[in-house]
């Protein structure tokens, strides 16, 4: 584990070294921040991003394969040779690091996805701590989670930003390629720099004050499932899908064989339990009608499910759902209710 | 300076009357959210539980959408159908949707008591959560919002701050056309007079641009869409049984491809199914996690439908709906 600083003004003498990797970094326009392609340096001051930045490995809308024609009929599939440019995500959020472990370890699960995997390989994933003033945002709560604005998890590199420059540490080799890279950019680092990084991060903890006791949660669920609790909060939910499409850690996706103009390809879009077609069978017969069967669900599988599969909560306390939610359901006081209601 | 307090003590007393008269089977309104100065919607079914309904510039949800699910409800097997009203309470804006909601026989005007409350506006979520950065974070839970003619005065433990009403009004309030509820059963809240403002300005940059630019302007910003479809979940004029955006049997209208050409395909049909009937009440901006201003593109249907064909939807339940009345002097320059 190396570490090192580096001063913020020689930053974007970095991104030049760093010209061959494909770099994705936190875009600020219109009030919202993206991780996106860039060719410069990304924001180095932002919010947590309002889309997660699980599009970089596993975009909204991704092409698998294209179709194969033979005179007007589709016969077979050709592969699409994936990009051999190393990618870099840079400037990610400690609580969407660990989402990344949640997708990690479910891409890699009982089938092993291809479009993820390979992406998430060649990748080189550069965090930026949470610290004051612009982090922790209303209704972050990582720190509940296993969290906090320092953690590493998920990532080759962390940064903790110090002032006028940033405290570096590298993770593994990945990292190290990085400080390679960027000899003569990065300098020599020393105790007191390691210490008020690490006074940085203990502030923007403090800072946080959205607290969700997770200790009896599984035991509280197992017993909640038939509970009137689950209609009569998410009778005011409208359906929609912000809460699942802006989670770093939601994944469901469905598969689209899109003709035009005598093309074809398959495609995987983002897709979210929230919607009542979502888990619609052919018979017409939906085996989750209401909205509460679907609120139901999400709260499951993040915090039951699973755990129970992927080792996992499926929560990391980004608070994207919490904030964005238009009618306010916030998932601290769901849980919470529900293990006051089942004790 | 309006009481925001004396309001919500006779929103909960004409609430209570209800439920313990059985004059409805529940109220629809706004309760405190968890942790947010913003209110949020509730559904109250106990003459005990009225105390938690609230009323203050924070009740920004347009409440008609759970009205449209009550009428559109289908008992289960062996459930009786029950077609008792509901108690709704609406700010002036939501009133128009249930008028056209009327006009477009999806609400009978007897299966809903309107509770209907005087409004000089409300606050615009993502205008506050900004000024709510000037309050320190351990502060901010019990804050209470009121509002005079000028300014909001957020209150908070140990202290107040005073905004200047731009800086947190709703963009929809700025183009406010009735602050007054145009249907009820009763009405809370003096009547307001006053508030006259250019209804339509917000448009003038859109409307100078040329179709090139416009068109610009708005792949753009449709670029950005998710498709949660979030802006017609909370819609109350988006009542389809079946959305045809949903329609998956027999086949698709729609990719689920977030690309400009999709999304665009999204959104100018919602807007085209939503001409001379969006009443402007701003929900659909509102929810937009990715701050699209969609609210524009109805606005301009909104625009030509009163100039070209003088109306004016969610006003009077009299009203013929735009695509159900003809009259010999429309323009038809297009046909």
């Amino acid at each position: 584990m190396a570490e090192m600083i580096i001063k913020k003004v020689r930053v974007d003498g970095l991104f030049e070294a760093m010209k061959d990797f494909e770099v994705y970094g936190p875009i600020t326009k219109d009030m919202i921040t993206r991780y996106q392609k860039t060719t410069g340096t990304p924001d180095l001051v932002f919010k947590s991003s309002r889309k997660p930045p699980k599009e970089v490995f596993f975009p909204q809308t991704e092409k698998m394969f294209d179709l194969v024609k033979d005179g007007t009929r589709f016969v077979g599939a050709k592969d699409v040779p994936p990009g051999d440019k190393p990618i870099l995500l840079f400037g990610l959020r400690p609580c969407d690091g660990r989402a990344l472990n949640v997708l990690d370890e479910l891409f890699n699960w009982d089938y092993t996805d291809p479009y993820y995997v390979d992406k998430r390989k060649k990748s080189t994933v550069i965090g930026l701590a949470c610290t004051l003033p612009a982090m922790p945002k209303d209704n972050c709560f990582c720190t509940s989670m296993g969290g906090s604005p320092g953690s590493s998890e998920g990532m080759d590199m962390l940064w903790v930003d110090i002032g006028d420059s940033y405290y570096v540490e590298s993770l593994n080799d990945k990292g190290n390629a990085i400080l390679e890279l960027g000899k003569g950019i990065f300098e020599e680092s020393g105790d007191d720099v390691r210490s008020s990084a690490g006074k940085a991060i203990e502030d923007a903890a403090n800072a946080i004050d959205r607290k969700l006791d997770t200790s009896g949660v599984r035991d509280a669920l197992a017993k909640s499932f038939d509970y009137n609790y689950w209609d009569e909060f998410s009778k005011r939910c409208m359906g929609c899908g912000i809460c699942t499409f802006l989670c770093p850690t939601c994944h469901c996706f469905d598969i689209q064989d899109i003709v035009k103009n005598g093309e074809g390809v398959r495609q995987r879009s983002w897709d979210s339990c929230q919607f009542d077609y979502y888990s619609i069978h052919a018979s017409n017969h939906n085996p989750r009608p209401e909205k509460k069967n679907r609120q139901r669900n999400r709260v499951y599988h993040k915090f039951y499910y699973s755990e129970n599969k992927l080792g996992l909560v499926g929560c990391v306390g980004c608070g994207r759902c919490i904030n964005l939610c238009p009618v306010n359901i916030d998932i601290i006081e769901v849980i919470q209710g529900a293990k006051e209601l089942s004790q | 300076m309006v009481d925001y307090n004396a309001m919500t003590q006779e929103i909960r007393a004409k609430a209570k009357a209800m439920l313990e008269n059985k004059e409805v089977k529940y109220i629809i309104g706004w309760e405190r959210g968890a942790n947010s100065f913003i209110s949020r919607p509730v559904i109250i079914r106990d003459a005990g539980d009225t105390d938690r309904l609230v009323w203050n510039p924070g009740c920004v949800d347009n409440l008609t959408r759970y009205l449209v699910e009550e009428m559109q409800y289908k008992p289960k097997r062996g459930e009786e159908p029950d077609l008792g009203p509901v108690g709704i309470i609406v700010k002036p804006c939501d009133s128009k949707s249930i008028v056209e909601l009327i006009k477009e026989n999806i609400v009978p005007r007897e299966r809903v008591k309107i509770i209907a409350v005087t409004n000089i506006g409300t606050v615009e979520t993502n205008k506050l959560r900004k000024v709510l950065q000037k309050i320190p974070q351990d502060k901010r839970a019990g804050i209470d919002i009121l509002q005079d003619d000028n300014e909001f005065i957020i209150k908070y433990d140990g202290g107040e701050l005073k905004v200047p009403r731009p800086e947190l009004l709703a963009n929809k309030c700025e183009t406010c056309v009735t602050h007054n509820p145009v249907i009820h059963d009763v009405v809370i809240g003096d009547k307001i007079e006053g508030f006259e403002a250019d209804k339509w300005a917000d448009l003038a940059e859109l409307e100078s641009m040329s179709p090139e630019e416009r068109w610009k302007f708005w792949e753009d910003q449709i670029s950005k869409c998710v498709r949660c479809y979030a802006c017609r979940d909370s819609c109350s004029l988006c009542y389809c049984a079946e959305c045809v955006f949903d329609k998956e049997k027999p086949f698709t209208w729609i990719d689920k491809t977030v690309d400009v050409s999709n999304n665009m395909f999204y959104h100018l049909v919602r807007a085209m199914h939503l001409a001379g009937r969006c009443v402007d009440c701003g929900e659909c901006e509102r929810v937009c996690p990715v701050n699209i201003p969609i609210r524009k593109l109805n606005r301009l249907l909104l625009k030509s439908a009163k100039d070209r064909y003088k109306i004016y939807p969610g006003m009077n339940p009299e009203d013929k709906p735009m695509f159900g009345s003809y009259d010999i002097a429309d323009p038809d320059e297009v046909v």
